[in-house]
Order: structure tokens, then sequence, then C-alpha cells
């Protein structure tokens, strides 16, 4: 069985056409890979994940760099931090709460 | 098992010229504004192989042709080798999630994001129990403590 290989790339993108502007879009690609064709039962997979990252605009006279944001993802994030932030302070407040009980016996 | 190595490897090759521009959408011109859509693409495939002795021993009686059935690691009747097997499967999905879209028009350039209302949601509830359920067993350690 060999291990998963897993690669992070980024690509450009082909450049799209809009009026006078120029847009040079920019891609996450990452991947990870398996497979296993060593005698006996044999098998692989992989999965790839394509995720936008920024578009340069690039102007008749100038260049600007936006950011795509995922904000589902973000928020998603955020929620998961509070999770975690919750649970640490509440395991700190138990904690806590049943060494004093503890100390005063 | 050469063809599924060949397989593989092919695949990989696929993995490894992926088309990334499959993320931006065809700008679409509306009014004086276009707007280019643009999704998180995933996808993924897996596949299987094995082989094996059958299940059956390739014997037959002196009339027919019927083979006899009997198991695997038990030995055929008439000394002769099990049949070989093998089966094999696979799969593959591909999903995109639109996440957002940008705004060309006269008065510049914007990235607008969309949000997955169902996952925020979803989210919401899961730390809102995650949260009740934390600090009620807080409480109650302070209150036992109390009493």
């Amino acid at each position: 069985m060999e291990l998963p290989e897993q690669r992070i790339r980024v690509v450009a993108a082909s450049p799209i056409e809009v009026g006078d502007r120029r847009l040079l879009p920019s891609v996450l690609v990452s991947s990870l890979r398996t497979s296993c064709t060593h005698g006996g039962p044999a098998g692989g997979g992989a999965a790839i994940r394509l995720r936008p990252i920024s578009v340069v605009l690039e102007g008749p006279e100038s260049a600007e760099w936006i950011e795509i944001p995922n904000t589902t993802a973000n928020m998603l994030s955020q929620m998961m931090t509070a999770a975690a932030t919750i649970t640490l302070v509440s395991l700190l407040i138990i904690g806590v709460s049943r060494l004093l009980r503890q100390a005063s016996g | 098992m050469e063809a599924l190595q060949k397989l593989i490897e092919q695949l990989d090759r696929i993995s490894e010229d992926v088309n990334v521009d499959a993320v931006f959408g065809k700008p679409q011109t509306f009014e004086g504004h276009t707007l280019i859509p643009v999704a998180e693409v995933s996808y993924g495939y897996g596949m299987g192989l094995g082989s094996g002795l059958g299940c059956e021993c390739s014997c037959h009686d002196e009339d027919g042709a019927e083979a006899e059935a009997c198991c695997e690691d038990e030995a055929c009747a008439c000394g002769e080798e099990h049949e070989e097997a093998s089966a094999g499967g696979g799969g593959a999905g591909a999903k995109a999630r639109p996440i957002a879209y940008i705004e060309i028009g006269p008065e510049g350039v914007h990235v607008q994001p969309i949000i997955d209302d169902q996952k925020i949601a979803l989210g919401g509830i899961l730390l809102g129990a995650w949260a009740v359920g934390w600090v009620g067993l807080v409480l109650k350690t302070l209150f036992t403590r109390r009493a």
C-alpha cells in the first residue's frame, strides 16, 4: 500500500477578455492520489479540488489584484473556531471548579 | 493487474492536466454589465480489482456438463483446480459549487460572494446546540459544587 500523494499548486487559467480589460485568473489545485497494485487485490483513487484564488485585472493603463473570497467556507471556519473556543473555556471552568472543590476539601 | 496499472496511470495523467478553466464560467453581458461566474470544482474517482479462486469446480459428471458446487477451501472431488475468477469496479463523481461572481461595469470591477445559506444555517444550528450543551455542563458542575 503506497502512501497517499498530495500535491498543491497554483495554476494560471486562460485569460478572459472583456472589452478593453483582460482578466488573469489563478486557481489553487489540490490533489490527493493513492494506488496499490502490488500483488493481490489492486485499487486506486484520486480526489482533485479546484479553488479560485484571485484575478489580476489588466486595464489599458494599470493592473489590479482582486481576491476571490470563499465566504461560506470562511463563515463555517469562524463557527468552528467559536465551537473550539466554547469547548476550551468550558473545560477550563470545569477544571478550575474541580480544583477549587478539591482544595476546599 | 497491468491493465489496472495502466488505467490508473492514465487517470493520473488526466488529473495532472486538469482544466482549471472550468472554475471560471463564460462571461455574460447584461445591460452594460458583464458577469463572470466563479465556482469551486471538485471531483474524484476510485476503482478496485480483485481475483481469486472461484467457488465452483470445473468437474463434470459423465452425462451432463454441470459444475460441482463446493466451497473455495475444499478440494474438488475430481482433483481439478478451482476456476479462477476476477471482478472489479469503479466510480467517479464531480461537484461544482458557485462561490462568487465577478461583475464588470462602467463603475469598476467587483467580486460578489455567493453564500450557501443552507450550510450556514446548519452550521449555526450545530454551533448553538454545541454551545448549549457545554454551558449546561458548566452550570451543572458549578451547581454541584455549591450544593
